[in-house]
């Protein structure tokens, strides 16, 4: 050590050697962390995977309630702004109930049929409640026209 | 980058760094063996590290520190012994020479903070910025360190003359 210049003290730090490192640490480290790997639960593929499948669910989840809140604000502006889903049901059973008591069994085996179609509704299917609306109005006309009508 | 060129490319430098930070050969290994399990556990994408040297540092620094709280759990809260922590007598072979024996005890009395630039840069190659990045530290706060630690070892040799 002739000076004590930084570069000096850092060529002198440079020439102190190291601890050798003990035999058979490199098969060690290396073999425990393929046993790691080898042991995980989840693999990065298949972490991918599930990390995908998340999304995918989350997008459609969304994705069909966005459709659905799109249907209803259509049909509610189809109906002049009426609640779509629980009125429709709720007038379809005062309608069944009414007309059930002054008609005929042909007629009355009819609305059954209709009203059985009606649970479907329940459901939230708004094409269902419109449709046995239309048959219920379709078999109305056919019974006023009929001349078996109690009238 | 498989586990087997890591290993060839860090293995050696990370076991000395962890001898230096936890100064006993067989803690060393184990937080080598806890380091490289971390990184066939996360399947590391090294084409998008940015600095890889800098970044295993990082992660055995980390490791270190988990080691440590582990082992001062264990201990029921009692000060873990930890004398040769920091300690560049423990990482490195004693020289045969008075001024390099010399040398070595003034390094071993800096501060911790300058000791573990030093021992990063002199015996691992980093440059201050991957320093700065494996120490959590800006770049010129870890040069800021090698200076005055050199600055001291300089002092101090000065002093001994």
């Amino acid at each position: 050590m002739t000076t004590n210049d930084p570069q000096d003290i850092e060529n002198n730090l440079l020439s102190l050697s190291p601890q050798p490192v003990p035999p058979g640490l490199r098969e060690k480290v290396i073999g425990s962390a393929l046993k790691t790997r080898q042991n995980l639960v989840m693999t990065p593929w298949t972490r991918a995977g599930a990390i995908a499948c998340a999304v995918l669910i989350a997008v459609s989840v969304l994705g069909d309630m966005a459709v659905a809140r799109a249907q209803n604000d259509n049909l509610r502006a189809l109906l002049n702004g009426r609640a779509v889903a629980r009125p429709l049901a709720e007038d379809l059973g005062l309608l069944l109930a009414e007309i059930s008591a002054q008609t005929s069994d042909v007629g009355k085996a009819e609305l059954k049929r209709i009203a059985l179609a009606r649970p479907a509704t329940r459901s939230g299917s708004l094409q269902d409640v419109l449709e046995a609306r239309e048959r219920l109005k379709g078999w109305l006309d056919r019974e006023s026209e009929s001349p078996e009508s109690p009238d | 980058m498989n586990l087997e060129d890591l290993y060839g490319r860090y293995g050696e430098n990370l076991y000395r760094y962890l001898l230096f930070r936890l100064g006993s050969p067989e803690d060393a290994e184990d937080v080598l063996q806890e380091t490289f399990c971390r990184f066939a556990r996360y399947a590391v994408r090294w084409r998008l590290v940015r600095k890889p040297q800098a970044f295993v540092f990082r992660v055995a620094r980390n490791e270190v520190n988990r080691f440590l709280r582990r082992k001062l759990g264990r201990s029921g809260g009692d000060p873990v012994p930890l004398d040769r922590a920091f300690s560049f007598s423990a990482a490195l072979a004693a020289p045969p020479e008075p001024s390099g024996l010399l040398l070595l005890e003034l390094a071993d009395r800096l501060p911790e903070e300058q000791r573990e630039v030093i021992f990063m840069k002199i015996f691992d190659g980093l440059t201050f910025k991957e320093i700065g990045s494996a120490c959590g530290i800006p770049a010129n706060t870890a040069a800021s360190r090698y200076r005055y630690a050199l600055e001291k070892l300089r002092a101090g040799l000065e002093e001994r003359r």
